[in-house]
This record gives C-alpha cells, structure tokens and sequence, in this order.
C-alpha cells in the first residue's frame, strides 16, 4: 500500500528562542522534505535542532519564518483547534515517557483517540484488540500504565499512534527511558509497521540504535542541516 | 519548581539565618512561597473566617450595646435598687425606706451617670366621661431628665415641671380623649386601704414607640404621687444608670444595702437578654461552619504540599534529617500559615469596623423603620469585639495546624528510598 | 465542534479517584456546606413564618376592615355595621374564614387591682379559623358562643389583678352614646398564650353580649384569613373595591415589624449561603488548581495527540462539576434528612421570651422549601463553574512544548 509523494515538505524553515533576552537560533532556513514511506532519523547533539524540527513538523510549535506543509496543508494556515484535529487524524506520536494516560486501561488509550474521531464503539474496540494483538500485547489490553513496563508502556503508544492509520508518525527521542533489548524490539517493530503498514516514520533521536534502523539519516547542527544520507538499513 | 527551591533551601537559610532563630523556622516560612497562589488562598480562608467573626461579633456587639442601653435609658436603668419582694409582688406595701438618702448614696457613688425614684401603682384615669386604666409613676422630673429618655419623647407640650402636671402616654391619650391643658383625674387604693385620688393637669404627651408605654403610662412628680397613695419619703425603686454598663457589678459590690435587693437590667429585661443570647447562638453556630471549612481546605493543602514534596522529604531523609522532623517542619509552615491569614484577616476586620464605627452601617428605611420599635438603632455603629478578634485568632491558630497535622503524618511511613523513587 | 460528553465524563470521574483523599476532603466539605445550608435555610424559612403566622393570628388576620377614625380612636363610636349578608369578596379556594370583632379600651378591676385592656367581643366559632383563640391553651372553659357574657383574661392578667376563674370582675367602658358603662363579668377561664404580651392586653367576651353591653348593633373590625398560597396583593385589591368607605388594611401595614423580619429573613438566606460558599470556595479553587498544575504534562500529551482546547475545558469543567454534583447530592440528601429529624421542631423555651420579643414560638420548626433547595443547587453549580473556571483556564493555556519538556 506504499503510496508515492511527500507526506512533509518544509521551506525555509527558522525558529528563534528568546533564551532570557538573547535570541537563540534553534533552526536556520531548514528546506526539508519527507516522501511518504520513509523511515527518517532526525539527529544531531543536544540543541542542533532536531527536536525543534520535530514540533514544527507535528503543529506543536510555530515556525519564527518559512513554512510547513503535511498531506499538502500549510501549518501556518491552521487555527488551534484546526491543529488539534491535524494530529489527531493525520499525525501519530510517541513521545519518550509518560504518554499514556494513566487512569485508562491501555486498550481505553488505544480506543481514546478514536473516540476522539467519533469512531463507533464496536469498531473501536476491534480495532484496538486487533493492533494491540499485532503488537504482542494483546492479553495487556486490561492493564493501566502503572501496571506495564516501559517498553509495554512504549508499544501502548505506538498502538495509539498507528491504530487511526495516520500519515505520519512521530517519535520524539524513543528509547530514552529503555534499555537496549527493549529498544531493539520497539525499533523492530517501527520497522515492521513501516514496511508492512507504509506508515512514514519520523524520528528525533541521539541513540545510534535508533538511526541504524532509519532508511534515511539526517544529522543536523547548530540548526541546519550537516547531512542527509539513505543508509544500507533500507535495505537490511 | 519544588525539587530546585528545596535544594536551594539549606545554603540560602544558613546564609542569612536571623541569630536565635532556629534554621526551621525560616525554612517552614520560605516554604510557604514555594507555592504563592496555594499559600493565598488558603491563608484567604483562614482571613475570611477571621475577618467574618471580628466584623459579624463587632456589629452585633454594637447594636446589642445600643439596644440595651437604649432599652435602659427609656425607663429601666442598668440596676434598680427594690423592696426584695417587690420584683414578684408590685403592690404598694413593698417601698423604699428614706428613699433619698440612698439615692445620695448611691449618687456618689464614682461611674453612676443618673439616679432617680420612683413610686409605682396601677389607677383609674379618667378625662371627662371617659376612664381608663394606667400606670401612675411618681417621678423626680430633675433626675428623670438625666436618666430616662422619656422626658425627651414627649411629642406636644413640655415634661413635668409644677405639682399638678402630669404627662402621659399617646396611646391612653387617644383612648381617653385627652389633650393638652385638659384636667385628669385618678382614682385608685391608697397604701391604708383608702380612697387615693387627686387632680392634675396634662401637660404633655409622650410617644416613645413602645406600645406598652404609649399606652399605659402615666407620669407625675413624685411628691405628689407620696401624698396622694400615702407614702412618706419612700419609693419603690431608685432607678440607675451608669457610664458603662460593665459596671454594674461594681455598684452592687460596693453598695450591698442589706435588706433590699439590686435587680440588674438582665432580671429587668429578659427578653432583651435572651433575644441576645438567641442571636449569638445563631452567630457561633455559623462561625464553627465557617471555621470548619476552611479546615477542611488547610487538609487539602497541606494532603497536596506532602504529596508533591515527598522526593524532597527523601532527600532530606537520605542527607540526615529524622521524619519527626520533617513533621515539625511541615507543623511550623501550617503555623506560618494561620498566622498569616489571622494577621491579614485581623487587619482587614480592624480596618473596616473601625471605619464602620465612625460612618454607621445604615438598615435601610423599612428595617430602620421597624427596628426602632425593638429599640434597635436605624444605624449600627459597631464596636470592635476584642473577645473575638483574640478568639478567632486563637481558633485559627489551632484548627490550621491541627487540620496539616493528619496529611503531614504521612512524612512518618516515609522511607529515604521509597520517597526518592516516587515519581510525580 | 464534536464533545465526546461521554468518554470526557468517564476520563472525569477516574480523574476523581486519582486522588483520593484530597477529593474525599473535598467532597465532605462540600456535602458539610451544602447540608449545613439546606437546614438552615429550613430553619430561616421556619422562624419566617412562624412570624409570619403569629403575627396573623394574634388577631390581625391576613387583612383587616376598619372604619376610617378607628385607628386613631379606637372606641365604639367609630364602629360600623355590614350590610345585611355581606360577605368577604375573596374566592372560596383562597378565603380560610373571617369574622367580625367589637374591640374596645376598658378597665378591669378586681377587689385589689386596676388594670387597662383590651376589651374584644368575639364569635368563638369564628375564632376557630381567624386566630390563637381557636388554639390556646385554657385552664377553665372558654367562651361557649357570641352570646355568652362571661369573660376570658390572660394567666398574666389574672395574676396581676390578683383573681381567679370564677370570680368576678368589673369592667368599666364607653357605650355607644359616649357615656361610661360598669359592669360584672364572670371570669370563665384564663387563656396561656405563652407569656406572650397577649395575655396583658386582651379580653374577650362574646361579642352579642358586648354590644348588648354597649348599646350597639356596630362592630369595630372585619377579620380575614386567608389560605396558605392565596395571592394575598390580587385578593386585597379585590376586596377593597367591594368595601366602600372602609379603611383595608393588610398584616404587613397592622405588624410592620413582622413584615420587615419577613423581608429580612429572604435577604438572611441569601447572606448565609454566600458566606458558606465563599467559605468552600477557598478549598474548592486550591484544589482544582492544584489538580490541573499536577497534571500539566499529561494536557499537554493529550493536546498533542489532538485533543483540542475546548475539550480540555470541557474535561477540567466536567471533572469539577462530577465533584460539586456529589458533594450537592449528599449534602441536599443530608440537610433533607436533618430536616426531617428535626420536623418536630427545636425547643428554644430557654431562650422564651427573647424569642417572643422577635415573634416567635418557643418551637423552633425547620420549613422544607422547594424553591430554596432548587435555589441551592442551582447557585452551588454555578458558583462551581465559576470555581473551575480559572484552573481550566490554565489547562488550557498549557504549552504543549513546555508540557512536554517538562520533567524531561
């Protein structure tokens, strides 16, 4: 079900921090692109921009100067709420901690944001079961955050983040809080719902686990972009 | 945020440690600001509960005093001096012996404003064809003028000055047809048993707004009053009034006249008594609901202070500090807390009553109106109650670190490690 | 824009327990408050028409006829007749009972003591519906019918004149030509009206026997009593357009202290629950506050997952509205229940005569309203979103950047 043309397309992109008086220039001119089918790592040492880059993409955060387009639709364009529907039907996300909400079951968090749609009940609870069961986690489905560990925690919300099928999925600094088996098996599971599920994946990250994995690396500093390179683990 | 300031805190209180105040102390104080919206508004209901029983107590101790001595003023005084049966049995066998020595007596007496005698005894009044039942008062005219308010009441004509003059209510005016200059004439039972009649002339009518008055009251110089029931230089009470009404039991301790009885303006007017008694009732019973919820807030404040600060209590545990004293600490800040409030609430209240108590706190024209006939005021002056300033303080001051004190117990089950793992 | 109601009240509610304790304190300070404000209200509404109905039934009824002069010379010269069949025009629906009354000044004298009255001529019958006499409490018998020539005093004035039942006493008052009449009464009973001043300042007798007395067929005022809930203002324009010269005058113009407390009390109500709420109001916003600034990280996931402002209003209004329902519900279950315990009435008896002073009886019976509790909930539910308001102002202006770093 892969599907050609750019999920993502910036121009000109800059944002400026206003750190205590002194501006900070967390992106500079950043002209970055994103094909749909991509598995993309964004990385880069601490303040390089990646993160900024990361928001700017999901509507989190808006742009000093230049702009952004996801599907084809420029950010700049949309109100708040018009933003908050963006994520919710196009954008997935999966943030390094503490991103589930804790007083519903993990198949509830799964089902929330369908719920948000507006999706039918029995729809939504199929298709909750029928992710969180692709995942390995499906006998889980019953359990709040507080009984899961991280890495369950973390394919919790890679299931929230795929189960509404968006175009775009975002991962801001992943395997922060896991161990390095743990990482391995939440990367190979990315990696599967990219090529099996054509979900276009973009992440922040430090971990060279994690960029091993990407088809694309993309290393930025000092708020630009230092490479851009397709790697063997396309192919792997 | 908590886990910054709380490492801050022990390097910034040893630096600028006032001397002999124990580092504690300061760290509880600067706790409290760690959370400034929290700390208002929980030190704004302990205010508001301080400030609500300052003001309430101030204006209704205000009006009370007026009332009373208002009440008292009319005819009554602060304590009359009475044949000790007399209070139970009216008649005109139970006088005063040589009335007017004790009233000089009792006249030099330091803090008495007015004395005055009275005889008393219910007669027949009647004006031309028409009769009626009063009550005759023989009265001093002098000292009534300086005791009672009644000399003032009188609505046509003038208060009693020669021997036949007599003044009476407008109610039994309008019920015997009787008006200024005419000629009234009583009819009653002497002291002997005999026929007690004399004549006077009306001179003035008295509207004091309180029916009972207006339509009984009949007022003549005592002499005359003596001479006509048979009395030598007797009465039936010596009526007083005071500077202050605190006084009261002053004037009975130094002035005991054995024999005779002192009857206080509690025994002469129960009801006033009561209905104060009543109103105050009605008032504690809304102040405990009051202070009770703002108790419950200390609870909550201090049941999320501890919640949020128990990596900080294990910090402090793991560097050495024991759990009780992480409760003191915790004991201090709900203290700092109240006496917060209570200074901000006292100040508030202060402020207001003593304004209010230049200005007044108008009733408005219906109430005022109607409280009148109660003796009440149409304008409250309050007077600030000291009582309650000093007792809601107090209250304040062990209700707020009793209600922290059942969340901070808490910091007890804490272990170093346990609190140093929770997350938030 | 969609609200998923359900789902946000089902995220409200588990939010509730997150909590506990703090919620379970909250809770009671609300159900406290709101019971506490119910009963008392009951209370006010109690002691309101106690006054109200004592104010009525010492013989002022809900309205009133006098002739023109009567007030200001209350004789028997200024009395007046009714046209033969005359009846008040009030709807049967609305009109309890009236009756006619000859009420004069008099003298009463035993062998010992003179005293003034009140001299009332009354139809006992009548009297049933129109005041305490129907009522109160008397040793001895009452009077039997408009015929009897016997009198009623008050235990008080019985004490004060020094007599008993079944002695006799002389009145003295003004006939109808001006001119004094003396007379014997037998006194047939004393009547207890709770020390009430009452006692002092009347007397009845029948009141055929009283104009007969006074050579009259007059009478000095038409007594009305009304049904609870008639329309007491449409009913008094009624009936003075059918009463000519006569002078109409309703309880609040006869016993103006008595409807000014009345007035007072609707103000005291309001006044208490003010106080009372902003009490709560201390507590409820600390703790709402705090319950949205615990959890800003997890607003701002929920922004970021595409939650939108509005919903996160709505969540923050739902969550405190599912508390302030709870604590409402209890509490109004509660200050029904308090009520109930309390029907029989609280003895104010030591407080006796200071609560007559104000119109009282020495029962205190809480009075259920409907209107007052709708009230309640009404101004407590609104007072709550106003409460909540600032806290979900918060959560909405949370950042989802500075959400998110946050504890990073």
């Amino acid at each position: 079900m892969k599907t050609e043309g750019t999920v993502v397309e910036c121009r000109g992109l800059s944002r400026t921090y206003n750190d205590e008086g002194v501006p900070v220039k967390a992106l500079d001119a950043v002209d970055f692109s994103v094909t749909r089918g991509d598995f993309v790592s964004l990385a880069g040492p601490s303040g390089s921009g990646k993160s900024t880059l990361l928001n700017l993409i999901g509507g989190l955060d808006h742009p000093t100067s230049g702009s952004v387009f996801v599907d084809g639709v420029e950010l700049n364009d949309l109100s708040t709420t018009q933003l908050s529907d963006l994520r919710l039907n196009k954008i997935g996300f999966v943030f390094q901690s503490y991103n589930l909400i804790p007083v519903l079951s993990a198949r509830e968090n799964v089902e929330f944001i369908m719920q948000l749609q507006g999706v039918g009940t029995s729809e939504r609870r199929q298709r909750s079961l029928d992710i969180l069961t692709s995942l390995g986690i499906g006998d889980l489905g019953e359990r709040r955050p507080g009984e899961l560990s991280g890495g369950q925690q973390q394919r919790v919300a890679v299931a929230r983040a795929i189960v509404t099928r968006p175009a775009l999925l975002l991962a801001d600094e992943p395997s922060a809080n896991l161990d390095s088996k743990t990482t391995s098996e939440l990367l190979d599971l990315l990696r599967l719902i990219n090529r099996e599920h054509g979900v276009t994946i973009v992440t922040a990250t430090h971990d060279a686990l994690v960029m091993s994995y990407a088809a694309r690396q993309v290393h930025l500093k000092d708020g630009r972009i230092e490479s851009d390179e397709r790697t063997a683990a396309a192919a792997a | 945020m908590p886990r910054e300031a709380a490492t801050a805190l022990p390097a910034a209180g040893s630096a600028r440690r006032p001397r002999g105040t124990p580092l504690i102390v300061a760290i509880a104080w600067r706790n409290l600001w760690r959370n400034r919206r929290r700390t208002w508004l929980t030190s704004g209901g302990v205010a508001f509960a301080v400030f609500l029983i300052v003001v309430a107590r101030s204006a209704t101790v205000g009006t009370f005093d007026v009332m009373i001595d208002n009440a008292a003023r009319l005819l009554v005084g602060h304590v009359q001096l009475q044949h000790p049966r007399y209070a139970d049995d009216p008649s005109l066998r139970h006088t005063l012996q040589d009335a007017t020595t004790i009233s000089r007596a009792i006249a030099a007496q330091p803090g008495v404003a007015a004395v005055a005698q009275r005889a008393q005894a219910f007669a027949l009044v009647a004006v031309g064809e028409k009769s009626f039942a009063a009550q005759m008062m023989g009265v001093d005219p002098d000292a009534e003028r300086r005791l009672s308010t009644l000399p003032a009441a009188v609505r046509e004509g003038r208060y009693l000055e020669g021997p036949h003059d007599v003044v009476i209510g407008s109610a039994l005016a309008r019920n015997l047809g009787a008006g200024l200059g005419d000629e009234v004439v009583v009819l009653g039972t002497a002291r002997d048993g005999g026929v007690a009649a004399m004549a006077g002339v009306v001179v003035g009518i008295v509207e004091t707004g309180i029916n009972d008055v207006d339509r009984t009251v009949m007022q003549m110089p005592l002499a005359t009053f003596q001479e006509a029931f048979g009395f030598g230089d007797e009465a039936h009470m010596i009526v007083v009034r005071l500077d202050r009404i605190g006084e009261v039991d002053a004037l009975m301790a130094a002035l005991p006249e054995p024999g005779l009885r002192w009857v206080t303006w509690q025994e002469l007017m129960p009801d006033i008594e009561q209905m104060i008694d009543l109103k105050m009732a009605g008032q504690f019973i809304m102040f405990g609901l009051v202070a009770l919820l703002v108790t419950f807030s200390v609870f909550n404040t201090f049941a999320m202070t501890v919640f949020e600060r128990v990596r900080e209590f294990g910090m402090l545990m793991a560097i050495g500090m024991r759990p009780h004293r992480i409760l003191a600490m915790l004991e201090l800040e709900a203290l700092w807390l109240a006496l917060f409030g209570v200074m901000i609430g006292a100040a508030l209240s202060v402020a207001l009553v003593l304004t209010l108590a230049q200005v007044g706190i108008p009733l408005g024209a219906d109430v005022g109106a109607a409280f009148k006939t109660l003796n009440l005021p149409d304008r409250i002056f309050p007077v600030l109650s000291w009582p309650a300033l000093f007792g809601a303080a107090a209250l304040m001051l062990i209700a707020v670190p009793l209600a922290g004190f059942i969340p901070a117990l808490r910091t007890l089950r804490l272990t170093p490690v346990t609190a140093l793992r929770t997350q938030l | 824009m969609t609200m998923p109601m359900k789902l946000l009240v089902q995220l409200g509610w588990r939010n509730l327990w997150r909590q506990r304790r703090r919620n379970i304190m909250l809770l009671a300070a609300i159900f406290v408050a709101v019971a506490a404000v119910v009963l008392t209200n009951a209370l006010i509404r109690g002691v309101q028409y106690d006054m109200r109905d004592s104010a009525v039934r010492n013989l002022t009824g809900n309205m009133k006829l006098y002739a023109p002069g009567y007030r200001d010379d209350p004789s028997i010269l200024q009395g007046f007749e009714l046209a033969e069949g005359w009846q008040p025009a009030v709807a049967p629906a609305d009109l309890l009972g009236w009756t006619q009354r000859v009420s004069v000044p008099a003298v009463i004298m035993s062998e010992r003591e003179t005293r003034g009255v009140t001299l009332v001529g009354v139809s006992p019958q009548d009297e049933r519906t129109q005041s305490f006499l129907g009522t109160v409490a008397i040793d001895g018998e009452g009077l039997r019918d408009a015929d009897d020539g016997r009198i009623l005093l008050g235990s008080e004035l019985l004490a004060q004149l020094s007599t008993q039942v079944g002695r006799r006493v002389v009145v003295i008052t003004q006939g109808a030509d001006g001119l004094n009449r003396e007379a014997g009464f037998k006194v047939v009973g004393s009547y207890d009206a709770e020390g009430t001043g009452l006692e002092k300042a009347f007397a009845f007798t029948g009141r055929a026997a009283l104009q007969k007395l006074l050579d009259t067929q007059a009478v000095t005022e038409v007594s009305i009593r009304l049904n609870d809930g008639a329309n007491e203002t449409a009913v008094d324009a009624a009936v003075s357009h059918d009463v000519g010269a006569l002078e109409l005058l309703d309880w609040r113009a006869l016993e103006p202290l008595a409807a000014a407390m009345y007035e007072y009390s609707n103000v005291a109500i309001l006044v208490l629950f003010l106080i009372v709420m902003i009490a709560l109001s201390f507590g409820l916003v600390n703790t709402l506050i705090t319950a949205v600034m615990e959890r800003v990280r997890e607003f701002g996931m929920l922004r970021a997952i595409g939650m939108r402002p509005g919903q996160i209003v709505v969540q923050v209004l739902v969550e405190s509205t599912l508390i302030m329902l709870l604590g409402l519900g209890g509490g109004i279950a509660a200050g029904i229940g308090l009520t109930v315990l309390f029907a029989d009435g609280i003895d104010l008896s030591n407080f006796a005569q200071g609560v007559e002073m104000v119109g009282l009886g020495s029962r205190l019976t809480p009075r259920l309203m409907w209107d007052d509790v709708v009230l309640v909930v009404e101004l407590s539910i609104f007072l709550g979103l106003i409460g909540s308001g600032y806290p979900a102002w918060r959560a909405v202006r949370v950042k989802v950047l500075d959400a998110l770093r946050r504890g990073t």
